[in-house]
């Protein structure tokens, strides 16, 4: 396969390791992904211990009970249907507004929308159990109080509940996958319908919706393996006996909670993995032979493209309701809820006498809630090592991909493309068997419940989103300056470093600071791989909502100052760097 | 078939055998003492080697609470152990992780891991646990209270591998201005009844509902308990559960006496009150242990055996009133062992334990058993409400 590479190497008159390195660090990036997408289809064969290996069939015989086929497995379907359906209402007509039309501050808009990503998902679900629980939310005491109605009419614990919640979550993920088509489509075509008499609603259901198919296809295939992926917020809302999802059993079968302390089912967790891992594959593979018919549905050319806003006349103020409607459910309503929790004792709905105990008693011992020094070092080193790591492999592989013609590069992407199907649960497992094995047999490799696990799980699992900035960042440097730099004598490596890596700096900070951001509100994985010296804050704010009475107004203290420090964090790396990355590059996958 | 069998013949033959030798071991007093002061002496050197304990806890004590510990232990035995303290929670997580620990041979992350009894006594069967030598008399030199209480600190078959520093009294806690003490189920029998649909979320544990056995036949039990689940309760972890009952969602909830202390602490004049079901009222002991493997094993000694004294009680009780308290020590206990103790007085509650006699051992170990097992995991699925 490194024939070519070493033949050129050789005329080059190249030195080993500038040559070979970048195809060793990407080989090794992938060698990663591969090892450990085999390390749980092992796993679901294994009865025993990782250090015990007893094959057989029983996992999955055990798994496929009554259980998982009558209530697991149709809920799951449900919550990754269901938060599709709502992503779809809500970030399709949002990034027609923002980006097609006249909406008043559309930037403004746009910004928060990204605002919103960094709010943990979690946080967002606590906030909606206090507004949609079926007795104490406060909209249902709303409904109830204003229609005279006997029971509350909406509930956000159960199925549906998961759904709409992680629907309201997933929403700017969609929106800015939306964003380049959405941008790029081309107006003569909604200009062409309307002078053959077709009304606006026409336009955008025959013509706009069915041009950007592919991308609200893809969207959605990415939405759905997302969603059934998730833990925390089927976990949060559901309690366990109410919407047992594949992510929750999984993840109770690698920390089980009932009486009896036994030992963990790692092999039908495992099963549970393949189960989730499984139909997103079929997708991806479905969304490929859509993409390969690509040229369908091409409509930004050579001749007379030019992208117009459209005026929505007296129309944009219910445009401006939408958007604020979506910002409304999506981040004020459950901020406002966390922020009244975080200045009480203990959760209460208002009153006189709850009004009077209103305090900022929790913000004055943050530091003792945040959990000491440790926990801060934990999540600094999350932070800051994931994007360095992610990025790093990310441009190796993006080199050999895109710079290069070695056989075997498609492999490379697809294989970098990997983890953007399986799900990220299934790599915190992956880690956990790991780590038990190295705690074994390489006691020095420090990956049994150390925040080295929980970054190799996070800089894993965004690779796929890495890649495909590195390789669009790639794409656009041509390769007459990669020549230049070779006439005068730079070495690949160099060359690398020196030439090409600053020009796509901007394409890397964005893709860091977002790959930090993303690894800062991760908990799946967090939680899975957690021990006694690798908390992050995101599992701390966890562990404090299910510790005592004052649980839920601690984790709320200590929620809403993350977001603020997050919003902060944000703010002093656009001044910074003087990119605004938040609304990010069109079409780039965020979440 | 008999081999298999084998070791539970014999935790049944050493469980009727301690029973019968549970009083005051009799021991000359001055060899006791002489050799108790060096012993602990040698332990205190030793422990002071290691310098450091892994240590899973208690997570209501909170930082604050932790770092009080943590100073008074050194202070009291003149050392500079550091505590690395694990205040995240998840027992059922932590007992699991240690028999996977120890199943697998690698090291245990923890030297000392706190959980109510039974969960000591699984990793007792699997020989887990790390027996403390000379355990009395190291007790009678760190604590005279703990030692004068022996027999219930470290009891039966527990008996120098188990420590307890608490105990969890199983009540109800209720919302005074949503129902009325009247009101509530006077037995856990009438939980099922239709009229309290709604009304209260269901235990995450069974560990309470095992305590059941005691009083009704094992069928009539699990009858009960299936009767608690028709209307799909939610199954709620305790301090969740007492979250959203604080909230209104719930007007009352089977659980620990202690929450209501926990909130009134807080605000006094908080609507949450306590009351206990008439036919039964469970009191769980609360074990430490040090884990067979431990890589700071005396340090994990010393805290242990320390950790039942007055002296740790009360900062516990004091600091951040934790869920720690205490109706084993006759004296030198805090605010919270007073206020259940009192509650406790004040209904006339009968406690039951699975410590109290021979027939509430028998019964707790044969929860250990296969048949035990399988009956146990009944009661789970009925509680749970899966069918």
């Amino acid at each position: 396969m490194g024939r070519a590479f070493l033949t050129g190497a050789a005329e080059a008159g190249e030195d080993f390791f500038s040559r070979h390195l970048p195809l060793f660090f990407a080989w090794f990036a992938c060698g990663v992904v591969v090892f450990l997408v085999a390390f749980v289809v092992y796993m679901t064969f294994n009865t025993g211990l990782p250090t015990t290996p007893n094959l057989s069939f029983r996992n999955y015989a055990d798994a496929f009970d009554s259980y998982l086929v009558r209530q697991v497995i149709p809920n799951t379907a449900i919550v990754g249907l269901g938060t599709v359906a709502v992503v779809l209402f809500f970030s399709v007509p949002l990034a027609w507004l923002l980006h097609r039309t006249n909406v008043p501050l559309r930037e403004l808009w746009t910004t928060l929308i990204a605002v919103a990503v960094i709010v943990p998902g979690f946080l967002k679900a606590m906030g909606w159990l206090m507004l949609l629980s079926p007795k104490i939310g406060l909209i249902n005491h709303f409904f109830v109080y204003v229609f005279g109605l006997e029971e509350a009419p909406l509930s956000v614990t159960n199925v549906w509940g998961v759904a709409f919640v992680q629907g309201l979550v997933l929403t700017p993920t969609m929106f800015f996958l939306l964003a380049g088509p959405v941008r790029s489509l081309d107006p003569a075509l909604e200009e062409a319908a309307q002078v053959s008499g077709a009304t606006m609603w026409q336009t955008i259901w025959r013509v706009s919706l069915r041009v950007l198919w592919p991308a609200i296809l893809g969207g959605g295939i990415y939405t759905f393996m997302t969603s059934i992926a998730m833990f925390e917020i089927a976990a949060l809302l559901g309690d366990i006996s109410r919407v047992p999802v594949l992510a929750t059993e999984l993840f109770l079968k690698i920390k089980p909670y009932g009486s009896e302390a036994a030992i963990p089912r790692y092999g039908m967790a495992g099963v549970y993995a393949m189960l989730i891992t499984i139909p997103s594959l079929f997708l991806l593979l479905y969304y490929r032979r859509v993409i390969e018919k690509g040229y369908r549905y091409a409509v930004v050319s050579g001749r007379g493209y030019r992208p117009r806003d459209m005026d929505l006349g007296t129309g944009r103020f219910l445009a401006l309701f939408f958007v604020f409607f979506y910002l409304l459910l999506a981040v004020i309503l459950p901020m406002l809820v966390l922020l009244w929790s975080s200045l009480l004792p203990y959760f209460a709905m208002p009153s006189r006498h709850v009004f009077s105990l209103l305090s900022l008693r929790w913000y004055a011992r943050i530091f003792d809630l945040i959990g000491g020094p440790k926990v801060i070092i934990n999540t600094i080193a999350l932070v800051v090592c994931t994007p360095v790591i992610v990025l790093f492999f990310s441009f190796m592989i993006s080199w050999i991909v895109v710079k290069t013609r070695l056989r075997g590069r498609g492999w490379m992407d697809a294989i970098a493309m990997a983890p953007h199907a399986i799900p990220s649960i299934g790599f915190g497992f992956a880690l956990v068997v790991f780590g038990i094995l190295g705690r074994k047999w390489l006691p020095w490799l420090p990956l049994y419940q150390t925040i080295g696990a929980i970054i190799i799980a996070n800089a894993v699992n965004r690779l796929s989103y890495a890649t495909r900035i590195t390789n669009a960042a790639l794409l656009q440097v041509g390769r007459e300056l990669e020549e230049s730099a070779q006439v005068c004598g730079a070495k690949r490596l160099g060359t690398m470093w020196w030439i090409v890596a600053p020009l796509i700096k901007p394409s890397l900070v964005f893709g860091g600071l977002w790959t930090g951001l993303l690894a800062f509100r991760e908990i799946s994985m967090a939680l899975m791989l957690a021990g006694p010296n690798n908390q992050v804050l995101a599992v701390r704010i966890w562990t404090k909502w299910q510790t005592g009475p004052t649980g839920m107004s601690e984790a709320s203290a200590l929620g809403v100052s993350i977001v603020i420090l997050m919003g902060l964090v944000v703010f002093v790396a656009q001044k910074a760097v003087g990119v605004r990355f938040l609304q990010g590059q069109q079409g780039t996958n965020v979440a | 078939m008999f081999l298999r069998h084998m070791h539970r013949i014999v935790l049944w033959c050493i469980s009727v055998l301690v029973f019968s030798l549970s009083g005051p071991a009799v021991r000359p007093a001055a060899t006791a003492e002489i050799s108790g002061q060096q012993l602990l002496k040698q332990l205190i050197e030793a422990a002071r080697k290691e310098g450091r304990l892994d240590y899973f806890t208690i997570s209501s004590q909170g930082e604050r609470g932790a770092r009080e510990i943590e100073t008074a232990f050194n202070r009291r035995f003149d050392l500079n152990i550091k505590f690395n303290t694990d205040l995240s929670g998840g027992e059922a997580e932590k007992f699991s992780q240690a028999q996977m620990e120890a199943a697998a041979g690698i090291p245990p992350t923890y030297d000392v891991l706190q959980g109510p009894e039974h969960r000591p006594l699984g990793a007792w069967e699997k020989k887990a646990i790390q027996y403390i030598d000379n355990w009395e008399a190291l007790l009678k030199e760190i604590s005279s209270e703990a030692y004068e209480v022996r027999d219930k600190i470290s009891p039966l078959v527990l008996a120098g591998y188990a420590f307890a520093f608490a105990n969890r009294v199983k009540a109800i806690n209720y919302r005074t201005d949503l129902i009325s003490e009247d009101e509530l189920p006077q037995t856990r029998k009438e939980l099922g009844n239709p009229k309290y649909k709604g009304m209260y979320p269901q235990e995450k544990w069974i560990t309470g509902t095992e305590y059941g056995t005691l009083v009704y036949s094992r069928d009539e039990w699990l009858k009960i308990v299936q009767s608690w689940s028709w209307w799909n309760p939610p199954v709620l972890h305790y301090p969740v559960a007492v979250q959203r009952m604080m909230a209104g969602e719930f007007k009352f909830m089977p659980s620990n006496a202690y929450y209501v202390f926990q909130v009134k602490a807080r605000d006094p004049k908080a609507p949450i009150g306590l009351a206990f079901f008439k036919d039964l009222t469970p009191v769980t002991y609360v074990l430490h242990h040090v884990q067979k493997g431990a890589k700071h094993p005396n340090a994990a000694k010393l805290f242990v055996l320390w950790s039942t004294s007055p002296e740790a009680q009360n900062i516990w009780e004091n600091v951040e009133n934790a869920s720690a308290e205490n109706l084993i020590l006759k004296r030198g206990t805090g605010p919270m062992s007073t206020n259940v103790r009192e509650a406790v007085l004040k209904k006339n509650v009968k406690l039951v334990s699975w410590w109290d006699n021979k027939k509430a051992l028998d019964m707790f170990l044969w929860y250990s058993t296969p048949e035990g097992q399988e009956y146990s995991k009944k009661l789970e699925q009925a509680q749970y409400g899966r069918k």
